[in-house]
């Protein structure tokens, strides 16, 4: 099944440090952190830098 | 669409440090000025240790009292096997309360004209034929600037807009996590850095008094060795161990970058400040001197861009050769010696420790622990501080 980036609402402190890593631009901040899943190759690198481990690549919703 | 378009001199996106600093610098040129920032409040929330030396702080801004929490000159150093280095009288640094600081400097400007507009995200901007700059935020309004300073922090975004690469590699990221404590135990007026693989790899951790029986703790890990989660599951084990009698009353996380600035601080009519133009001190992590600086020279130099009703962008270029020749070129001092010493084993560190303990700690300051530090790099050293561009 694929894989999509997920972002755990509760434990995300909006810090940003995703986005300053994203080579793809696909993390998006606004009111909150989202994803654009048209641009995520899921590579990980945010997940490994987030200091909360407010990140993870769940199973794709179909 | 969006619904209407104000439109000013410049534009400042993000009211931190750098941003507060450049609009207060602006306004008080007289330009027309309004400043942005996604937050409720401005100065929050503190994702930081709040500390700076005083040295670093007094060269932008006078420090006002109201803004101090508390000051320090003595720091511990604490190695990998615990031993310790005291340095018991260093230049004074002080632990600034961020959540006055900012709003004090962002009032300023409002009371010599700007517009201040918060709990407002800009989410898209570009440039049009005639120069100006188009910002579009996520309340559906168009503010426009022929002059633009992105200052929006770690985060940054906005300057991809306008073909800057500002994406941090890993290794030039310290991931943080950092938490207010209340504890007896905690001493005002003395600071303490812990370094070690196992406690924070490729960062260290800090306690910064803020009054006696309160500090800030925090923990920065290198990204390259980082993994979900890390910086806070250490940070809480190592305040379980070191700090036992603490409450963590508050916790946030962040992140600092520790590589080189962005090489054109310029593009067009916009100019790159503060943590969005990766201007920190590798060697600390501390990037509040830099940012009040950089924020006040891009506020002289954009207002002084304006000449007879004109805004002439190549006068900008100053902002980045200035830049370039003073905390630009120490900057890249520190980062050439991070790089080395983020490789430093805990044997190497405690092997630094051993010899610096046995000195005398009224006669030890910053200077000689780096040039300990660095003793079997002499060639390393001598490029770090020549190094020029």
């Amino acid at each position: 099944m694929t894989k999509s980036l997920h972002i755990h609402k509760t434990r995300c402190d909006e810090c940003g440090t995703c986005l300053a890593v994203c080579p793809h631009r696909a993390l998006v901040l606004t009111k909150s952190i989202v994803v654009d899943d048209s641009r995520c190759v899921r590579c990980a690198t945010c997940i490994k830098v987030c200091p909360v481990g407010a990140l993870s690549l769940e199973d794709a919703k179909s | 669409m969006t619904s209407s378009t104000d439109c000013f001199d410049i534009i400042v996106v993000g009211a931190g440090p750098a941003g507060a600093m450049a609009a207060h610098t602006a306004a008080g040129y007289g330009r027309r000025v309004c400043i942005i920032d996604r937050h409720s409040e401005v100065g929050t929330p503190v994702r930081c240790g709040e500390g700076i030396g005083f040295k670093g702080f007094s060269r932008s801004l006078t420090l006002r009292p109201e803004w101090i929490l508390s000051s320090f000159s003595q720091v511990t150093m604490h190695s990998p096997s615990k031993k310790r280095v005291a340095l018991k009288d260093i230049d004074a640094s002080y632990i600034i309360d961020r959540s006055r600081m900012e709003p004090d400097l962002v009032e300023d400007a409002q009371k010599l004209g700007a517009t201040v507009i918060k709990s407002t995200t800009i989410i898209a901007v570009s440039r049009t034929d005639t120069g100006m700059y188009e910002c579009v935020s996520d309340t559906q309004k168009t503010f426009s600037a022929p002059c633009l300073i992105i200052a929006d922090g770690i985060e940054s975004r906005l300057a991809s807009f306008l073909g800057w690469n500002t994406t941090l590699a890993p290794t030039d990221l310290e991931t943080c996590a950092i938490a207010r404590v209340s504890a007896p135990s905690i001493d005002n007026g003395h600071a303490h850095l812990y370094f070690g693989s196992t406690l924070a790899p490729g960062g260290y951790v800090w306690i910064f008094p803020r009054k006696a029986g309160e500090a800030n703790v925090g923990l920065g890990v290198l990204g390259s060795r980082s993994s979900a989660g890390k910086p806070m599951k250490l940070l809480r084990s190592f305040i379980q161990e070191y700090i036992p009698d603490a409450i963590i009353t508050n916790e946030h996380c962040g992140s600092v970058p520790v590589g080189p600035y962005v090489k054109n601080l310029v593009r067009g009519g916009a100019l790159l400040v503060g943590d969005a133009a990766r201007q920190v001190d590798c060697l600390h992590g501390g990037g509040i001197a830099y940012s009040l600086y950089a924020g006040k020279l891009a506020g002289r130099v954009a207002s002084n861009a304006f000449v007879q009703g004109n805004f002439l962008t190549a006068k900008l270029k100053s902002y980045t050769r200035e830049w370039a020749s003073d905390l630009g070129k120490q900057q890249l001092r520190t980062y050439a010696l991070k790089k080395v010493l983020v490789d430093f084993s805990d044997k190497q560190l405690d092997g630094i420790a051993t010899v610096l303990s046995r000195q005398n700690p009224s006669a030890l300051n910053y200077m000689k622990v780096h040039m300990q530090a660095f003793v079997k790099h002499p060639i390393l050293l001598i490029k770090a501080f020549l190094l020029s561009r």
